[in-house]
């Protein structure tokens, strides 16, 4: 892409995220949505936390479903839930799951 | 979140205790920074060009989406509606906040609404799950708000620049991009208790790899609308 192209590309990325994040702030106040559709909209995150792990855990490159003793995502996932479940330490959870994968990530590769 | 105790009312005030709540998810947010900072460098901009979209997008998955869109010269329309729907999820974040933001200018409301992030409204979902709206309660909710809203963009642009002048330095590897969804699981581990959070949780994981396949990443929007009605249902009797 020119120089040019870029910047528009960056504009217009940066339309989609004030788009999609400040617009729902901006619908007139009169709108309003019925409470039990507003208490389960505070699962959203959850989901949408999930719905960019999920995929990145599951399928290999090509996109195929990739459940195997040999997928290290996995196996780090499910080691973050055990030290979670266990010790209640998210820091705890990130450094052990991630230390394993990059090690036995690196181990693969050499 | 370590820092996350509910019952807790101290003197602690709601910029101490975002300080507290989101400590921990910047090493998420520091890892996926980086990530996307390589990713920048990687798809074939400059290193003030990547700045330049770090600064202005602000949107990490949104830039993750976009990249490999960018570096194989994809028509631009394609490029930011795949970027759009990635950010969607934002949407529906900010629909969950609205009443806290009724009372201000419409400007404003776009600037707090623009500036959030995954972290922050998963930290604000636990902390402020009702929309409860004295005035006393929304002053506490918005020092949280902007505390919280401005750890996550020194974090966030701080590791990016990382990521876009070291990143030579660092392996260029992608199977170490799954760092930073390992990252983002973390920011998820508190939020799992009750069967609405785990119905929400499973139906989006599964629709999320079903839909995986479909153009401009509609399954992941998919996948939060669905996660979402399981979770209504789920909840039905509360």
């Amino acid at each position: 892409m020119t120089e040019f192209a870029i910047w528009v590309t960056v504009i217009g990325l940066a339309i989609t995220t004030i788009a999609s994040r400040g617009i729902p702030l901006l619908l007139p106040t009169r709108w309003q949505l019925p409470p039990r559709i507003t208490a389960a909209l505070r699962y959203a995150p959850m989901a949408g936390l999930t719905a960019i792990l999920m995929p990145d855990s599951l399928l290999n490159d090509a996109g195929g479903l990739a459940v195997s003793l040999t997928n290290l995502r996995l196996w780090a996932v499910a080691l973050a839930l055990v030290v979670w479940f266990r010790w209640k330490s998210t820091v705890l959870a990130l450094v052990v799951s991630g230390g394993f994968y990059i090690s036995l990530y690196l181990l693969a590769a050499a | 979140m370590p820092g996350i105790s509910l019952r807790r009312r101290s003197r602690n005030g709601p910029v101490r205790q975002a300080w507290n709540d989101l400590s921990p998810s910047m090493i998420a947010i520091g890892i996926s920074g980086v990530v996307t900072g390589m990713a920048m460098v990687k798809a074939g901009l400059t290193p003030w060009q990547a700045v330049g979209m770090s600064l202005l997008v602000y949107a990490g998955s949104a830039q993750l989406a976009a990249l490999p869109l960018i570096a194989s010269g994809a028509a631009l329309p394609i490029i930011w509606i795949s970027a759009l729907i990635v950010n969607l999820r934002f949407f529906i974040y900010s629909l969950a906040m609205r009443p806290w933001f009724r009372h201000m200018p419409p400007a404003k409301r776009a600037l707090y609404g623009t500036v959030s992030t995954d972290a922050q409204v998963v930290a604000i979902s636990l902390r402020f799950p009702d929309g409860s709206n004295s005035a006393a309660r929304r002053r506490l909710f918005l020092q949280y708000f902007r505390m919280s809203a401005a750890m996550g963009w020194v974090c966030w642009q701080a590791y990016s620049m990382v990521g876009i002048f070291l990143g030579g330095f660092l392996p260029q590897d992608a199977g170490l991009g799954f760092l930073a969804s390992l990252a983002l699981l973390t920011l998820l581990l508190p939020m799992l208790q009750g069967r609405p959070a785990w119905g929400c949780v499973a139906t989006a994981a599964a629709v999320s790899v079903a839909l995986k396949p479909l153009p401009l990443n509609l399954g992941l929007l998919a996948a939060v609308v669905a996660g979402v009605a399981v979770a209504l249902w789920l909840s039905r009797n509360d």
